[in-house]
Parts: C-alpha cells; sequence; structure tokens
C-alpha cells in the first residue's frame, strides 16, 4: 500500500513538473475593483442602456489587466483596460456573415488555403486606442461601428493542421489581411469515466 | 477578490437538493461509493489513452448501513479524435467481483463511445453515445446516450485551482437474452477541481433510477470522487 501511494505522489509531482505553463488567472471581480479610470471611461456607455454587466481580472507572466462585458441592443461589447485602467481596445461580437463582404471573402480564401477544416467560433471587431486619439474618440468609433470600419477583425477558429486540431485567436486587419494568430490553450475536454 | 458565483451556487445547490430529496423519497434507495483514478497519456497525435483503476462500495441498503465491497476494476480506453469536435474511443474494463463476500462472476465488458464536444460561451456541451457489451453469467447488451454541460464557477474560464461545475444526465437501454429490455435514467451534478493543468480531482451525486419500465424499479445514490492525472 505504502508502495502505491509513493508511485501515485511520484506520478502526480512528476506531471505538474512536466506541465508547468505561463501562470494566467482570470476571474470575475465586482464594479468596485475596477479602477476608477476606467469607470469613468464606462460612463460612457451608460447612455445606450447597457444589460448584463460584469468585470473581470486577468493577469498573466507578461501584464495585468482589467475587463467590461456588457450588452448594447443585441451587440456584446468587451472594453479591455490596462493595469491602471487606461482603455485598450473595444470589442463587438458580430456574425461572420455581417462583417464587411470584402474582407469576409479575403479572410475566407485564407482560412482555406492554410487549413484542412475549420470552423468559425466567435468574430469580434476590433476598434484598438489609438496614440493620436482620445479615449472618447475610440468610443464614437466603436459606438458607431456600423458606420465605421474596425481597426481589425478578431476570430476564434477550430482549425485542424495536418492532424492536429487547435483552437486559434487570429487577427485581420480591416481589409481582411492576415495580421498575428495565437494558440488558445484548450481546457481538458476529458470527463471522468464513472 | 470577491468571487462572484453566487447564481451558479445556488444552482448548484438546488440541484444537490434535488437529488437528495428524489433519493430520500425512495423506499429501495441504495447508497454506493465510487472512487476512481485515472491516469491519461496525450501526445500531439490524435491518439490519447487512459488507464483507471475503481472501486465501488454499497454503504446504505434495506433502510440502513451495511456496507461492502461491491468490485475492484480495471480499465483501458484508446480514443482518437474526429473531425474538429468528435472523439471516437474504444475501450475495455474487467471489474473483480467474485474475490469479494458477496460477489458472483466477474465481468468483462467492451465499450464503444463517440462523443462530441462543443463550447458555446462559458458553457461547454457534451453529447455521448456509448455501446458496451458486458460478459458476466448473462451477456447483457447496453445503449447509453449522455448530455453534459460544463461550466466555470468563476469568470470566463476554469484557471488552475478553480471550481467548475458539470450537470448531466444519460438514458441506459439494457438488453439480454430471455430477459424484457430495461430502461435507466441517471442525473448526475460534480464539481471539477484544477491543482493543475496536470492535476484534476471531482466530487459528486449521481442519482439513478433503473429498470423504470420494469415491474421493479430501484434507485441509487452513488457519492462520486475522481483523481485525474495527465502525462
Amino acid at each position: 500500500m505504502k508502495k502505491l501511494i509513493f508511485i501515485l505522489f511520484f506520478l502526480i509531482s512528476l506531471s505538474t513538473i512536466a506541465q508547468q505553463k505561463k501562470s494566467e488567472k482570470e476571474e470575475r471581480i465586482s464594479k468596485e475593483e475596477m479602477p476608477q479610470k476606467a469607470l469613468l471611461f464606462l460612463r460612457n456607455f451608460e447612455n445606450n442602456k447597457t444589460k448584463k454587466n460584469r468585470f473581470y481580472f486577468e493577469i498573466d507572466s507578461e501584464k495585468k489587466g482589467y475587463e467590461a462585458k456588457f450588452k448594447i441592443a443585441s451587440f456584446l461589447y468587451s472594453v479591455e483596460f490596462g493595469e491602471k485602467g487606461n482603455l485598450q481596445d473595444i470589442e463587438i461580437v458580430k456574425d461572420f456573415d455581417s462583417i464587411n463582404p470584402l474582407a469576409k471573402k479575403t479572410i475566407q480564401t485564407y482560412f482555406k488555403e492554410n487549413y484542412a477544416k475549420f470552423n468559425v467560433e466567435k468574430v469580434q471587431l476590433q476598434f484598438k486606442k489609438q496614440r493620436t486619439e482620445t479615449e472618447k474618440e475610440t468610443y464614437n468609433r466603436a459606438i458607431n461601428h456600423r458606420r465605421n470600419k474596425p481597426d481589425y477583425y478578431e476570430f476564434i477558429v477550430k482549425v485542424k493542421i495536418q492532424k492536429e486540431r487547435k483552437r486559434l485567436e487570429i487577427l485581420f486587419d480591416s481589409s481582411g489581411n492576415f495580421k498575428k494568430q495565437r494558440e488558445i490553450a484548450e481546457s481538458s475536454y476529458d470527463y471522468f469515466m464513472y | 477578490m470577491i468571487t462572484l458565483c453566487t447564481k451558479k451556487t445556488s444552482v448548484l445547490f438546488f440541484i444537490i437538493a434535488f437529488i437528495c430529496v428524489s433519493a430520500s423519497a425512495q423506499e429501495d434507495l441504495r447508497m454506493l461509493i465510487n472512487p476512481a483514478v485515472n491516469i491519461k497519456v496525450k501526445n500531439d497525435t490524435p491518439w490519447s489513452y487512459k488507464f483507471g483503476v475503481a472501486n465501488r462500495e454499497v454503504i446504505y441498503r434495506n433502510n440502513q448501513f451495511d456496507p461492502a465491497v461491491r468490485f475492484l476494476e480495471f480499465s483501458h480506453f484508446t480514443s482518437r479524435e474526429v473531425g474538429l469536435y468528435g472523439k471516437l474511443s474504444a475501450g475495455v474494463r474487467y471489474r473483480f467481483i467474485e474475490m469479494f463476500p458477496e460477489g458472483f462472476h466477474n465481468e468483462l465488458r467492451f465499450i464503444e463511445e463517440y462523443t462530441h464536444s462543443k463550447k458555446v460561451g462559458v458553457y461547454k456541451i457534451s453529447h455521448r453515445f456509448r455501446l458496451a457489451q458486458r460478459f458476466k453469467s448473462i451477456t447483457v447488451y447496453r445503449g447509453r446516450y449522455r448530455v453534459a454541460v460544463e461550466f466555470p464557477l468563476n469568470g470566463l474560464r476554469t484557471d488552475n485551482r478553480e471550481l467548475s461545475m458539470e450537470i448531466n444526465t444519460e438514458t441506459v437501454w439494457e438488453m439480454a437474452n430471455n430477459f424484457r429490455p430495461t430502461l435507466g435514467q441517471r442525473f448526475t451534478t460534480a464539481f471539477d477541481y484544477n491543482f493543475s493543468e496536470a492535476v484534476k480531482v471531482n466530487f459528486g451525486l449521481e442519482y439513478r433510477y433503473r429498470n423504470y419500465t420494469g415491474r421493479f424499479p430501484y434507485t441509487q445514490l452513488f457519492f462520486l470522487s475522481g483523481l485525474s492525472i495527465t502525462l
């Protein structure tokens, strides 16, 4: 029995050490825990009857940040802030079919050329805070997203590359040209078998 | 930081309370514990493997606490990813039953299954179709379908040292020669806790309503616990 316990602990330690990745954490927080500067900016949205307001804190090995998520009409908004509450970007969830037709065609061609199989899981219009503009100006561009072109399209796509399945976050510019991508770590999809 | 999961936690406690009340309302109730340890082997190929050991003990029956070991089980599953969201698995289980005082025949079981899992927002929804052949004193064939929902209890994803919750229900159709086919339904709720990417534990309750189309239906309440190690 002692041997069995020893082997079990050895396996647990080994697997923990072998699979340690960057420390990354995201958690839901209350509105009061958001930086004052961020809350001040979020007041811009108050006239638009926001619903389902949620606030999150995120930390990884490179940065800390805050995020506010809410709904205006049928659109889901996600506003990202830096550690001190400075606006980073505003993202709005859209259907793939409703983005600019030319950009959509370019993006579709990119997917077909690069992946054996793909499924678009999420599309977001991204309005980034530019150095040359105020936060209010970024807000104005984002809130009028039906008229304004976004800076980027952010895609979450499940793809098959050779024989491997991956979930990717891919960034395209407003014309649909590829900019960059990163792999999203899959949480375990396995269940315990009773 | 304050943990904001009150709504989800309330749902969880409602489900647990529902399972407990439903179970205690049954006359022929059996309570069992089912601890399990699984070791999963994953690599960069579409293939993955799982080795498990589990045991089951009945702790309550005939309206009294009367513990007895039912079996010790060893299992192996080999799985292959198919498509973007699917997984095909084949497995074998062997249950040592005869070695325990109340046991009759050891059991060999072959299992084939297809699982489809997809995330919708923060919810992971899984459908599982499973066939099983149980070789014991008689050969029993089973068809099963399970739908499961899993979601984090804090935030948008389950980070290490955070809890997620799983709720599932499964229909079990059982057939054997010279026996009427039987139907059963299972309801499960469980917490999963990630110690790290590689080590997870879970605790839960499973309520089984067995043979409800037959003349002698009975119910079982399982206290589940599991340790999963990924190598």
